[in-house]
């Protein structure tokens, strides 16, 4: 073995440390990229139209608020943001409500069928949206809940039941057996054992799931392109989305701008402050 | 042993919507793609497998198809490597990992239409972030690139799609490199393994199972792509765009004038479906290792 | 059993299966009130599960089970007066030392000042006073135990069961919370059966043990009944550290009160038994514990051994070696010996002490204690 590791080939301090100066300048390359175009258009969203075209990289001369206001008013995001935030908070609340029983039941209950209903839930995530378009119009044409926040908040539900099942299974199945047979021990009925014991243990899990649902739901759109038509109902990333189809004829590149800006600070701050979770959230599933 | 009322009470919720608002629909897709359908308040009229023969002649759904493929293929190289490759670059060692991790994660939590504005602003030929700063470093050629031409609005989209996954992934290949035993490293070390001996014979044997999952949901994520080309392309989604996904809107929808043929558009989601599931199919197939214990 | 000692808790017949594999089978004690019950046995043998099934948290197959005279067949768990104190301990997280404790009543719906005043007499009884408003994350393995068994004494319950409660702490741990839960027996006077796969956990608390093996009760006695007069090789192997030494020994003679055997490499010695060999018996097996070997003084070893490993405790020696043909020995004996690897060493049997296994295993040499 002395022998092999003798004649291993060893890197030279030198080469270490171009190494080192590699990674630095790759990893840097990116984030800096990254970095750069986000801040650049949130600067640029309080820059005047001129200025935009003709500024290039530098900061905007004076703060022009009122680019929030066109967007807010005249680009309807005021009407768009609270349509967003109570559907969204609506749904991952039922999201949430719905999920964390079944979830709880198929990691924990033993009955006939179970694998087999956890495998039809988790099958949800490999079905592509888009094919969804048509029978779910069709579905809320026939329950007359077409073109409403309702509708589509029900919907919002049922895509996000897949993941929320499969990550809060994989939550509650890592809780102590222990503990169940503890609750009983100290006289929990089930629902006892679920709602005094397991639920409350599973709220690290549920807060995962909330998060990263009420990401994903403030930020879908081609859902709620398909099933909203009238501007009255619109959320934020279909404002949004006209906001960028008009620029094409005013040109008004800053206006379009604050629109970004004020739909991307809210996700922006969430994960700034809730990183760590949202992440391990997302990767639990995968990585066992 | 929690009693059979309580289980049916507890998943009856979760079905009823799981299956009223997304199950269902699945096989809708199937019932209505042997229709012709010309509107939500039409009759339909059975053709069998016609709407399938006619996309089996559509030149359109043929380039759809094409895109969806190069995305697949072309980005799924791109992102799973340069994912990797900075997986292993933030991992060896260098300050600010979780700094990095941040914000390569960033893209996936921000709007894809905030994002395709974003873009279009960097593409722009005029005032671009791009161009201005290919001007800037005195590249006056390059400064000049129409970036969403139609020769290369699909490459500038693609770009713009490899940057948003790769952080995607990113996270979760590091997760599994995370997950591998420091020791390993220093048996290896002792042994005098080179970095690229470490390389494959710890790091990527280690991370097979995330690898195997990472491209079954690339795979999930590239045929139903609609949002970002979508949004990227605007109200007249040039062709040099169309996925899956998003001829199966214009067909059901149209764009600025409603087309409605929804019995056809419902077969290009069949086709999505199969599609996803062949490929997920012949990725378990390939990737297939005895599970590692570790 | 006199007449006036009432039974606290009566397993009858009981059979448990899991699928077509029989998990135990035909399980029948009677515990006696205040009597402290140790469920001995290595890991798989069903003794966790008898417990489970004594609490109710699994169903009984077959038999009946009563606790204070009381059919609890089919009661469920919190019916049955019993109270649990887990392995992991089992203390809710997101619940405080306090509200872990009174969790029991407020389940039960019982005033909120009951709760406080029966919490704060268990805190006492425990010294966890101070630790009553802390989270369990917060608590170190001893306390975390104390909480765990405050839960049990707030039950008020007619029996306590310990499932391996000990086997998370430390060496040193271990043996002050079995003097503490000895202690805590005493006070309550209260039934206890304790589980564990821990030897001398069960030679030193208990009352009786139960030895189990392969869901069936291989013998029940007190600890040292069950040291010095094992029912068969299963019992004799498992009960005693180190583990009893068994060698094949040729059957020289067979009487009705003796049978002379010799060992490889040894001379023929008689060994005292109760029961009677069933038809001619060429070897059987012989079964020494290793306290019963001493040096032997010239001419009159039993057996020699070859040494191998010789472990220097201070106050006694371990010798490890191997008889003629292979078969090991390990040797307890008092105070320091200094002996060469290889050498050979010359012991004697106290042949008294000496057990004969017949081929079902059964223990020929009961001696009454």
């Amino acid at each position: 073995m002395a022998g092999i590791s003798q004649t291993a080939p060893r890197r030279s301090p030198l080469m270490r440390l171009g190494g080192r100066i590699l990674a630095y300048s790759l990893v840097w390359a990116w984030a800096a990229f990254t970095i750069a175009s986000m801040v650049w258009v949130v600067l640029s969203a309080f820059k005047s139209k001129r200025e935009v075209l003709r500024s290039g990289f530098r900061l905007p001369s004076e703060a022009n608020w009122e680019n929030f206001g066109t967007a807010w008013t005249v680009g309807k995001l005021g009407a768009y943001f609270p349509n967003s935030l109570i559907l969204v908070t609506v749904s991952v609340v039922i999201v949430l409500v719905v999920s964390a029983p079944a979830a709880y039941v198929l990691s924990r209950a033993k009955f006939r069928g179970r694998e087999t209903l956890t495998n039809v839930f988790v099958l949800g995530m490999a079905i592509p949206i888009p094919m969804l378009f048509i029978p779910v119009f069709s579905v809320l044409a026939w329950l007359r809940l077409n073109d409403s926040l309702t509708g589509v908040s029900l919907v919002f539900v049922a895509i996000s039941i897949p993941f929320t099942v499969y990550l809060l299974t994989g939550f509650f199945s890592s809780l102590p057996k222990e503990l169940e047979s503890a609750a009983i021990l100290d006289g929990c009925t089930d629902f006892q054992v679920f709602r005094y014991v397991m639920l409350p243990m599973a709220g690290p899990g549920l807060a995962t799931a909330g998060i990263l649902n009420f990401i994903w739901l403030w930020n879908e759109y081609q859902l709620s392109l398909v099933l909203l038509n009238s501007p009255d109902n619109r959320t934020l990333p279909l404002g949004l989305y006209a906001l960028q189809n008009a620029m094409q004829y005013t040109n008004n590149w800053p206006g379009l701008f604050a629109g970004v800006t004020i739909i991307i600070v809210p996700t922006i701050i969430v994960y700034a402050i809730l990183s760590e979770r949202m992440i391990s959230g997302m990767t639990m599933g995968a990585v066992k | 042993m929690i009693r059979g009322r309580m289980i049916a009470g507890f998943l009856t919720p979760a079905i009823l919507v799981y299956g009223f608002f997304f199950l269902l629909p699945t096989l809708f897709t199937f019932y209505y793609s042997l229709f012709d359908w010309s509107g939500f308040g039409e009759e339909k009229t059975f053709v069998g497998l016609q709407n399938y023969v006619r996309l089996w002649n559509d030149y359109v759904f043929w380039l759809s198809l094409w895109n969806t493929v190069m995305i697949l293929l072309v980005g799924g190289v791109f992102i799973m490597g340069l994912a990797f490759l900075y997986t292993i670059l933030i991992n060896s060692g260098i300050w600010g990992k979780k700094f990095f991790r941040f914000i390569f994660f960033l893209p996936n939590i921000v709007s894809v239409v905030a994002l395709s504005a974003m873009w279009a602003y960097i593409y722009n030929p005029r005032i671009g972030l791009l161009n201005t700063a290919f001007a800037s470093v005195g590249l006056e050629g390059l400064s000049k690139t129409l970036w969403t031409s139609p020769d290369n609005i699909f490459w500038a989209m693609l770009a713009a799609l490899i940057w948003v996954f790769t952080g995607f992934f990113l996270i979760l290949i590091m997760a599994g490199v995370d997950k591998i035993p420091a020791d390993m490293y220093e048996a290896a070390d002792l042994a005098g393994a080179s970095l690229w001996q470490k390389f494959r014979l710890i790091t990527v044997p280690m991370t097979w199972d995330v690898l195997t999952i990472s491209f079954v949901i690339w795979v999930i994520n590239a045929i139903k792509m609609f949002e970002f080309p979508f949004a990227f392309g605007l109200l007249q989604v040039p062709q040099q765009l169309y996925t899956l996904g998003i001829y199966l809107y214009v067909m059901g929808f149209g764009k600025r004038e409603p087309i409605y043929q929804l019995g056809y558009a419902t077969a290009i989601g069949v086709v999505m479906l199969v599609l996803a599931f062949v490929m997920i199919v012949v990725i378990r197939r390939l990737m297939r290792t005895d599970s590692l214990e570790f | 059993m006199t007449a006036d000692t009432k039974i606290s808790l009566s397993i009858e017949n009981v059979e448990k299966y899991y699928g077509g594999y029989r998990a135990l089978s035909d399980i029948d004690i009677s515990v006696v009130e205040g009597e402290f019950l140790v469920l001995v046995g290595p890991s798989g043998c069903g003794k966790s599960t008898l417990m489970r099934c004594i609490a109710g948290l699994e169903k009984i197959d077959a038999g009946t089970l009563r606790i204070g005279g009381r059919d609890v067949t089919s009661a469920i768990p919190s019916e049955r007066g019993v109270a649990m104190v887990f392995q992991s301990y089992a203390l809710y997280p997101h619940m405080t030392v306090a509200d872990n404790i009174g969790f029991p009543l407020r389940i039960a719906k019982r005033p909120k000042a009951e709760i406080k005043a029966r919490v704060a007499e268990v805190g006492r009884l425990l010294k966890i006073e101070g630790l009553l408003s802390r989270r369990p994350r917060e608590l170190s393995g001893g306390q975390r135990q104390r909480v765990a068994i405050g839960r049990a004494l707030v039950h008020q319950p007619q029996i306590y069961l310990f499932d391996e409660p000990l086997s998370n702490l430390d060496a040193a741990l271990r043996v002050e919370m079995r003097v503490e839960l000895a202690r805590l027996h005493n006070a309550t006077g209260t039934t206890m059966v304790y589980v564990t796969h821990d030897q001398v956990e069960a030679m030193t608390m208990a009352n009786r043990i139960v030895v189990m093996n392969g869901g069936v009760i291989e013998q029940i006695g007190a600890p040292l009944e069950l040291f010095n007069n094992p029912a068969n090789r299963f019992v004799a192997g498992f009960i005693g550290q180190p583990t009893t030494n068994f060698v094949n020994g040729r059957v020289v003679s067979a009487d009705a009160g003796a049978i002379t055997v010799e060992l490889p490499g040894g001379k023929p010695f008689p060994v005292a038994v109760t029961e009677r060999l069933k038809g001619p018996t060429p070897t059987l097996e012989v079964g020494i514990r290793p306290q019963f070997f001493s040096l032997a003084q010239d001419g009159a070893a039993d057996l020699t051994i070859t040494v191998d490993v010789v472990e220097q405790l201070g106050d006694e020696t371990l010798i490890y070696g191997e008889l003629d043909g292979d078969q090991s020995i390990t040797v307890q004996v008092a105070g320091q010996h200094h002996v060469a690897r290889g050498a050979r060493l010359d012991l004697a049997v106290d042949h008294d002490k000496v057990m004969l296994f017949d081929d079902r295993g059964l223990n020929l040499c009961r001696r009454p204690s």
